[in-house]
């Protein structure tokens, strides 16, 4: 299991802060936490950090976000995310 | 899921939005002070926090590192620290995963005919002291702006006090040599006088051939935070291919790649053609130089003074309408440019790195970069300045502030400078005349010396290597080091934590600590420097590159060669106890014994930077801070101040009252910085009939430079698994490619098959393709030019001609 923190900031044009909102809700894995102006706080928790990556470019490509941060992440000792090189 | 999974997971969610809001908080508050002992973090069970500096570039930012049972087991970004405030780019999902790759080396490993066996470090150690001992001014050491300070500084007197060859260079060589030669030949003196804090005050942001949003997203982040908090601020992309930096300009302008220079002296027409020189300050601080007496003689390193008549004259024929026929901006474009200049209301930042630097007059675009801040009074205040940035997290504080470049010493010092070679010497406790005054090989030389047969003037016969990858770094790899294979003398160590292309033609490959395996400091961009703690151990018998050097040198001490010992006889590298007992460092069991070697060894090294006022702070300052930007001075107080801005009365303690502005290292010794004339001049390769391309090279977000560590972590290997060319949607279709077909490019080098990506993350304009030199793979070095940068000795990886040919099925 992966557990991210992130500051979402969204835009400042209403409807489409709107949108966001209802997109971002949308998303299972995310719990959002408080909003001050631009910046929405949130959690993500996934399987692994490969569908972690996929929520976040998920939340990069919704037209009212304007940036996703990460703050902190947690991942359990089996899920450290390492591939192998091919041998040589 | 049984309760005590619920319970644990509701626990983690609840951590992360708690770690969330406290760095929301830090955001609103807008950089206020950090609270006395710093910033709650959040609370884990069983999970200890210590500080770090992120591993992989040159930004600094600092995380928190989360370790439980003996492994990184969680990453939170650092608020305390005023570099990213709490924030990390994407990478911070992996920085803690780099260390578990599962090839990681650990053993030390001899190639015995044609195959590594592995062998104990005490054989290892005793191979490398008798391949010294057969030919010692043939030894070379190839290093990093990934070495930690203690390392580089290691190696660095091992080399220059111990072996006197200087046959010592870093990867940096490769990135940011020639914003050295620009800060020295104009300021005479190297590195910033500026910092990020421009980033917070800039009007105008100019980014020159930087994809700043991918390759620095943090500092990136720091200046669009400002745009969406509706401060009216202009981004300008001054570019050669569309990148994602593009998506957030308020100006795309796409050039032809090279022609930089002339766009440079274009602004600095239009700056005298407007009347704004700031002649105030032009008059008291600076003064011009051209780079030869008379056009058409071969440019040098200082050149010759010149008037300001005599300046405009020569920069009278860039005009925007001649430059925009060279460069393909259009004259709007670069009246727009010039604008910004002329009007002196708004601050101006340029940021710089890899696109100025890796070019054959790299040395003269930082020149121009700085001359156009210097010359239209864009200097000095916050947000009003020029800045280059760092790929490697301690390419400055490492190569540049340790001097582990080929003519090098700590402290900027010189080892051609009988001044700066006698400190040394009398800092170090060695005999007069033990530094050789001559520098050594730089980069491409010590290879292609490497790469060339005995009996034909290649006189390097062993390569070490540490913390870098130079069988997929360097230009022209099939030259500079493919080669080494037919040369059977020649012997290659590479001291690394996994498996990579330059391990393929090791002949001993030593298994190495990375970041929180060990203790180090980083030097990051803004000349602040940083230190960490080990927190865990490294696998099997990996150990520090620092120890690996440090017990090479004590091997050659027991073997009686002389340049181990000081000027009393004793070990280069003597550390003793708080009770004067000598301390066995070159054994691993007593190096992370009864003193902390890494203290000992920056302790010893900080003297030197007093000697230009460089002056780094103490040991147990960087323990409590999250880095301080040297200058560190100590105030009546006895606390220790840092320096945002050099140069600048009030804020850089060396500058003497009343000055204002004082460049107290200047080239003339004039305390007046130089405003360069470089001319424009045509690159040595650009396409034509038979290669009609222009072939670029570079980085990907999802990998750091090759891959070595994000080429481990399985979820980037899958989202960016493999290299490609970007190409002109245009171009392909005349050739009748489609996306995602294969194609072999071609240079005058070699060639390489790649998949064609058409209007992908990047977009390059027609006769230009890009290329990553990620990929192990696909070796895109094979093809790129070596010629390099007459002064920086910096190559271009940036501008070849190549031709592009479909693979059929």
């Amino acid at each position: 299991m992966m557990t991210s923190g992130l500051l979402v900031c969204l835009a400042s044009e209403t409807s489409l802060r709107e949108q966001a909102m209802a997109e971002l809700r949308s998303c299972p894995q995310l719990t959002l936490g408080e909003q001050q102006g631009s910046w929405l706080t949130a959690a993500l928790q996934t399987d692994d950090a490969e569908e972690s990556e996929r929520w976040h470019h998920w939340m990069q490509e919704i037209p009212g976000v304007r940036a996703v941060e990460v703050v902190f992440v947690h991942w359990d000792d089996d899920e450290a995310g390492v591939g192998r090189h091919e041998p040589r | 899921m049984n309760l005590a999974d619920a319970n644990r997971r509701d626990f983690l969610r609840t951590t992360a939005l708690s770690a969330a809001a406290s760095a929301l908080a830090a955001r609103v508050s807008a950089r206020g002070p950090t609270p006395p002992g710093g910033r709650e973090l959040p609370v884990v069970p069983g999970v200890a926090w210590d500080k770090a500096p992120c591993r992989f570039c040159g930004t600094g930012c600092h995380v928190q590192v989360g370790v439980a049972n003996g492994k990184v087991v969680a990453i939170s970004g650092d608020r305390d620290a005023e570099v990213n405030q709490g924030l990390l780019c994407v990478k911070g999902y992996h920085v803690g995963h780099i260390l578990y790759g599962k090839d990681r080396l650990t053993t030390p490993l001899l190639r015995r005919d044609g195959q590594f066996v592995p062998i104990s470090w005490d054989d290892a150690i005793d191979v490398i002291a008798q391949r010294i001992l057969a030919a010692p001014d043939k030894f070379a050491f190839y290093g990093s702006g990934q070495w930690t300070v203690g390392e580089g500084y290691a190696a660095n007197k091992f080399i220059k006090g111990g072996l006197s060859n200087n046959h010592i260079d870093p990867n940096a060589r490769l990135c940011m040599a020639s914003a050295v030669v620009g800060y020295i030949s104009t300021y005479g003196i190297d590195e910033p006088y500026n910092c990020y804090d421009d980033f917070d005050h800039c009007d105008v942001l100019i980014l020159w051939g930087n994809n700043f949003a991918e390759m620095h997203p943090v500092l990136f982040s720091r200046f669009i935070d400002r745009k969406l908090r509706g401060e009216k601020i202009t981004l300008i992309d001054l570019a050669t291919r569309w990148t994602r930096s593009s998506e957030r300009a308020d100006h795309v302008m796409i050039f032809q790649p090279h022609t930089d220079l002339a766009i440079a002296n274009c602004i600095a027409y239009q700056v005298i053609e407007a009347g704004a020189v700031a002649r105030e300050f032009v008059e008291r601080h600076c003064v011009f130089r051209k780079p030869w007496k008379q056009p058409g003689e071969p440019q040098t390193l200082l050149g010759e003074p010149c008037g300001f008549d005599e300046y405009k004259q020569l920069i009278s024929s860039y005009t925007p309408e001649a430059v925009s026929q060279m460069s393909g901006l259009s004259v709007e474009q670069l009246r727009l440019l010039g604008r910004f200049f002329i009007d002196r209301s708004k601050k101006v930042c340029s940021v710089w790195c890899m696109g100025v630097n890796q070019h054959t007059q790299g040395t003269a675009m930082n020149n121009l970069l700085h001359a156009i801040h210097l010359l239209s009074g864009h200097w000095g205040r916050p947000g009003d300045g020029p800045q280059s940035l760092t790929g490697q997290p301690s390419a400055c504080g490492t190569v540049r502030e340790v001097g582990t470049l080929a003519h090098g010493l700590p402290g900027d010092l010189r080892v051609d400078n009988p001044e700066h070679a006698a400190s040394a010497e009398k800092l170090w406790n060695l005999p007069p005349g033990r530094i050789n005054r001559k520098p050594g090989y730089h980069t491409v030389l010590m290879w292609e010396k490497f790469c060339t047969p005995s009996d034909q003037g290649g006189d390097i016969h062993t390569i070490w290597v540490q913390v870098t990858n130079p069988g997929q770094s360097l230009p022209n790899a099939k030259k500079l080091f493919e080669a080494k294979q037919r040369l059977p003398d020649k012997f290659l160590i590479v001291s690394d934590i996994y498996p990579t292309t330059t391990t393929r033609l090791a002949d001993l490959i030593l298994p190495s600590a990375t970041w929180v395996e060990k203790n180090g400091i980083f030097g990051n961009s803004e000349r602040r420097t940083q230190q960490w703690f080990r927190m865990v151990h490294p696998p099997g018998e990996a150990r520090d590159d620092c120890w690996q050097t440090i017990a090479v040198a004590r091997r050659l001490y027991d073997l009686g060669f002389p340049g181990m010992k000081d000027k009393d006889g004793k070990f280069l590298f003597h550390m003793q106890d708080d009770e004067g007992k000598e301390v066995e460092i070159w054994k691993w069991d007593q190096y992370y014994g009864r003193i902390n070697v890494d203290e000992r060894l920056y302790e010893e090294y900080r003297p030197f930077t007093r000697i230009k006022h460089k002056d780094v702070a103490p040991y147990s300052e960087l323990v409590k801070s999250r880095g301080m930007r040297w200058p560190v001075v100590q105030q009546p107080d006895g606390s220790w101040r840092e320096t945002r801005y050099r140069f600048i009365e009030g804020m850089d303690p060396f500058v003497s009252s009343g000055k204002g502005v004082q460049f107290y290292y200047s080239v003339g010794k004039d305390d007046r910085a130089v405003i360069w004339f470089r001319p424009y001049v045509p690159p040595p390769e650009a396409p034509d009939a038979e290669y009609p391309f222009w072939l670029d090279t570079g980085r990907v977000l999802e990998h750091w430079h090759t891959a070595t560590m994000t080429g481990r972590v399985a979820v980037l290997k899958r989202a960016m698994p493999a290299g490609y060319v970007e190409m002109n949607r245009e171009d392909a279709a005349e050739l009748g490619i489609r996306n995602g077909e294969r194609v072999r490019l071609h240079t005058r080098r070699g060639s390489l098959e790649l998949p064609v990506w058409i209007d992908g993350r990047g977009r390059c304009p027609r006769g230009h393709l890009f290329v990553p030199f990620f990929d192990e793979n696909r070796l895109i070095n094979r093809l790129t030019l070596d010629a390099h940068c007459p002064f920086s000795k910096e190559p271009d990886f940036k501008k070849c001609a190549a031709r592009v040919e479909k693979v059929m099925a």
